[in-house]
């Protein structure tokens, strides 16, 4: 299948038409399309060119015998080049890649098709990371020569390289993500400003890393190099997974599960994170009370990420109920904290958080220096929080909940809500002349809260609040959470709450079948 | 739901669909068995392309659920997709895409692969007619074209039911013809199709049965014979007569006679409705020959799909 017009590329790849079956036939679709789409094309040439021009100018103006400031010049160019086509282009061209299924009106032609949400938007994650391989592989004679002009080490060089290609299946991932939760084209527009800025601040910590590194290389042989580098990469593939998983959410059916694949990737991930961070200091990679910070940072950012399935719509779906009666079914052997539905995310989240803070009380066992330091008690805290200004909103706002928009409302809501009692106590210590509370320090307000933990200053009024908080927050969602129990428990019976004749018809001709 | 002796294919069972405070579609209901074409006809904005989508399980119904062959579209909606092959009326194309990667990527993406993949292409290259214009840019291709390789697409994994939401729109005339045929040959070789149109005469040459919705509900489902005649008794049909006697008796005459309401001069004839069956008509003219008038045309016309339509519409807008 060939045109006149092909390149020599599509040729090639038509030669391997047999092969291509193995293929995600979105790759296939996408590769053909950017290998013909003259934005790539330009995007290409234009960087190579610069490179090729501003490399020349730099070696013309310098003494005929390069120095060493010239190979460490021309690779700053070489990191800034590469930064911008594979941390800002190719990103930016994966969010418009999925905008242009539903611009297009080619979205529903895909989901009739068969294809899955995960063969959708993997495919076009790996039409990213091809992109980034090719725009990393056509800059390969000149970091050759910038390595050939002196000044700039080997191994720290790959190790930037790694970095770059790295943070761009990560930021393609993300901004996948994000195009995956806005269709209407005024938003759309809004993100895509929001991904460049964000992707060109990345660029710039990225390379200014990238010189760092290259200006001092024997920081790569000092202890904990290897363990910060290997932590990076892992938390980083971890999130950029979240990321593709939550998409595959998005597209995927609404009566589908959307949230058991995202569920048991989050469980995974932290699982494998927190398992390497302990085995790092357990290698003596990294200090022992980095397992500590770590703990307490991936505990805090599951507390955030929480808002996503803390405020799911309670109903289970009429398909997973239906599943869920099916004997043999994969979802009947699931447990419910893993099923969807807001109160099964509370559940799942405060078993999350309790492992984030068991893991920061014992961590630093990993590393041979346990510790009765308060500060091992920052992942408790980050619990209670949770179950305060997070789980306990979502159980009182759960009705809203239903819709998409509505579930956004109570996330945003959340935000307020913990807004809110940082502020307000503020305000009447103004009004009732308390510096307690106009210094906004108390247990309300985790931002000071959780610094004193930190620093294990925090009193005991203070920690029996906190605890008094997340007490409640548990509370108010146990009502939530039985309900939430009783609904399964009903579904694996066989027993449904929606009595829509039409579907009890096709329930029972379904089970026939 | 239109009775039939042969197992519906699809079955549209009691779907309610609202958007916002707008009912789209309430209560709707019909089957189409294999091998018919159902017509499904309907003003602008009653509800055809939101019952549609629900059948192609692009929307979920609030209420109410679309078995096909037995699968349900709201839980089981990959094991339905796998049997319907849904044309939009509206359906966007890719950029820097020849016909032949279009056809090649669907059929890559309904999961066929080596030979039985490039078998599939040829089958529905050949069935569409497109197979001299593979090599070219989809951007080049007319609208008839365009409308092939969406059907050529929609084909591509030999759906049992073909959803087709106005196929016919902005084709020229020949090209309607020759998808008329395409729709007909797909019908005899066993599939069920769901056809929307505007385009009332069209239908009428193809359907087997329509479903008449408006204002989002059903007003009336089954063969267009029966519907026909259900409507001739209720409307009466029309009759045109001619005489080589002096018209102005003739029309008294008939005036006079039982079923016949508001005769009408037309030319050298007259027009008349009349409210009785065959039997009836076949009486009057014997009386009209007797009286010697001596009729030299007496024919009923029956009522067309077009006809069906007004009489079962009301035109209501929503």
């Amino acid at each position: 299948m060939s045109t006149k017009t092909d390149s020599t590329l599509v040729r090639a790849l038509d030669r391997c038409e047999p092969l291509s079956d193995r293929f995600n036939p979105i790759l296939v679709k996408e590769v053909r399309q950017f290998l013909r789409a003259r934005s790539f094309g330009w995007t290409f040439v234009t960087l190579v060119v610069v490179v090729a021009v501003i490399g020349a100018l730099i070696v013309l103006s310098d003494e005929p015998r390069p120095s060493a400031d010239l190979g460490a010049s021309f690779t700053a160019l070489l990191v800034w080049m590469l930064g911008i086509g594979t941390l800002v282009i190719v990103p930016l061209q994966a969010y418009q890649s999925l905008g242009s299924e539903w611009e297009a009106e080619t979205f529903d032609q895909l989901t009739l098709s068969g294809l899955s949400p995960r063969q959708i938007l993997g495919g076009k994650w790996l039409s990213a990371a091809l992109q980034s391989l090719l725009i990393l592989l056509a800059f390969v004679p000149f970091v050759a020569l910038g390595f050939l002009m002196r000044g700039v080490d080997l191994l720290a060089l790959g190790v930037v390289l790694v970095i770059i290609l790295a943070t761009s299946f990560w930021a393609s991932a993300l901004a996948l993500a994000v195009s995956s939760m806005a269709r209407a084209r005024a938003t759309r527009v809004v993100l895509y400003v929001l991904i460049a800025v964000a992707t060109f601040m990345g660029v710039g910590m990225v390379a200014s890393f990238a010189m760092e590194l290259l200006g001092q290389p024997d920081r790569i042989g000092q202890a904990g190099f290897l363990g910060a580098f290997t932590t990076f990469l892992v938390v980083g593939t971890v999130l950029a997974g979240f990321c593709f998983e939550y998409g595959c959410g998005q597209l995927a059916h609404p009566e589908e599960n959307t949230s058991t694949p995202l569920r048991v990737l989050t469980l995974a991930g932290t699982v494998l994170v927190l398992a390497w961070v302990a085995l790092a200091a357990w290698l003596g990679w990294i200090p022992s009370r980095a397992v500590e910070a770590l703990g307490a940072l991936t505990t805090g950012g599951l507390g955030v990420l929480s808002m996503l399935w803390t405020a799911e719509r309670q109903r289970l779906g009429r398909r997973v109920a239906h599943d869920l009666a099916r004997p043999g079914s994969r979802t009947r052997m699931l447990p419910a904290m893993l099923l969807p539905g807001g109160s099964r995310g509370a559940v799942f989240s405060y078993v999350l958080l309790s492992l984030g803070a068991v893991y920061t009380v014992f961590g630093a066992e990993f590393g041979g220096s346990f510790h009765m330091d308060e500060s091992r008690w920052l992942g408790v805290w980050l619990l209670c929080y949770y179950s305060f200004f997070v789980a306990m909103p979502a159980a009182l706002l759960a009705r809203f909940c239903q819709r998409g928009a509505g579930a956004w409302a109570v996330r945003l809501v959340m935000v307020l809500f913990l807004a809110a009692c940082v502020v307000v106590p503020a305000v009447a210590g103004l009004l009732f002349g308390s510096n307690f509370l106009v210094n906004i320090e108390h247990p309300l307000n985790p931002f000071w809260v959780l610094p004193e933990a930190a620093d294990g200053s925090l009193s005991m009024p203070t920690v029996v609040s906190v605890v008094v908080l997340g007490v409640v927050g548990l509370l108010v969602n146990v009502p939530r959470i039985f309900r939430g129990t009783k609904e399964i428990l009903r579904a694996r019976a066989g027993r449904f709450d929606d009595d829509d004749p039409a579907v009890v018809r096709s329930r029972e001709r379904m089970l026939e079948m | 739901m239109v009775a039939t002796t042969k197992e519906p294919l699809l079955e549209v069972d009691t779907i309610t669909k609202s958007f916002g405070r707008h009912v789209a579609v309430s209560q709707v209901s019909f089957s189409v068995p294999a091998g018919a074409v159902c017509g499904f006809i309907g003003p602008n904005g009653a509800g055809k392309t939101t019952t549609m989508r629900i059948a192609a399980t692009l929307e979920l119904p609030d209420r109410g659920d679309v078995r096909v062959a037995g699968r349900s579209a709201l839980l089981d909606p990959r094991g339905v997709r796998r049997m319907i092959g849904f044309m939009p009326d509206a359906y966007g194309t890719y950029a820097a895409t020849t016909v032949a990667e279009y056809v090649d990527f669907f059929a890559r993406a309904f999961g066929l692969k080596g030979k039985e993949r490039l078998r599939a292409i040829d089958s529905v290259t050949d069935f569409t007619g497109l197979r001299p214009l593979l090599e070219k840019p989809i951007s080049g291709l007319s609208k008839g074209m365009k409308q092939r390789l969406s059907l050529a697409k929609t084909l591509l994994n030999d759906p049992s039911i073909l959803i087709l939401d106005e196929p016919a729109s902005g084709l020229d005339p020949r090209a309607r013809v020759e998808l008329r045929e395409l729709i007909r040959i797909l019908a005899d070789q066993g599939k069920a199709v769901l056809v929307s149109s505007h385009i009332l005469t069209e239908l009428s040459e193809i359907c087997d049965e329509v479903a008449v919705i408006e204002s989002g509900t059903i007003q009336a489902t089954g063969d267009i014979a029966t519907l026909s005649a259900g409507a001739d008794a209720a409307k009466g049909m029309q009759v045109r007569a001619r005489f080589l006697t002096d018209v102005d008796a003739a029309q008294r005459f008939l005036a006079e006679q039982n079923f016949v309401v508001g005769t009408r001069r037309e030319r050298e004839g007259v027009v008349f409705g009349f409210k009785g069956d065959q039997e009836a008509l076949a009486d009057l003219l014997e009386r009209t020959v007797r009286e010697g008038l001596r009729p030299v045309e007496f024919h009923g016309e029956r009522i067309d799909l077009e006809d069906l339509f007004l009489h079962l519409t009301q035109g209501k807008l929503q």
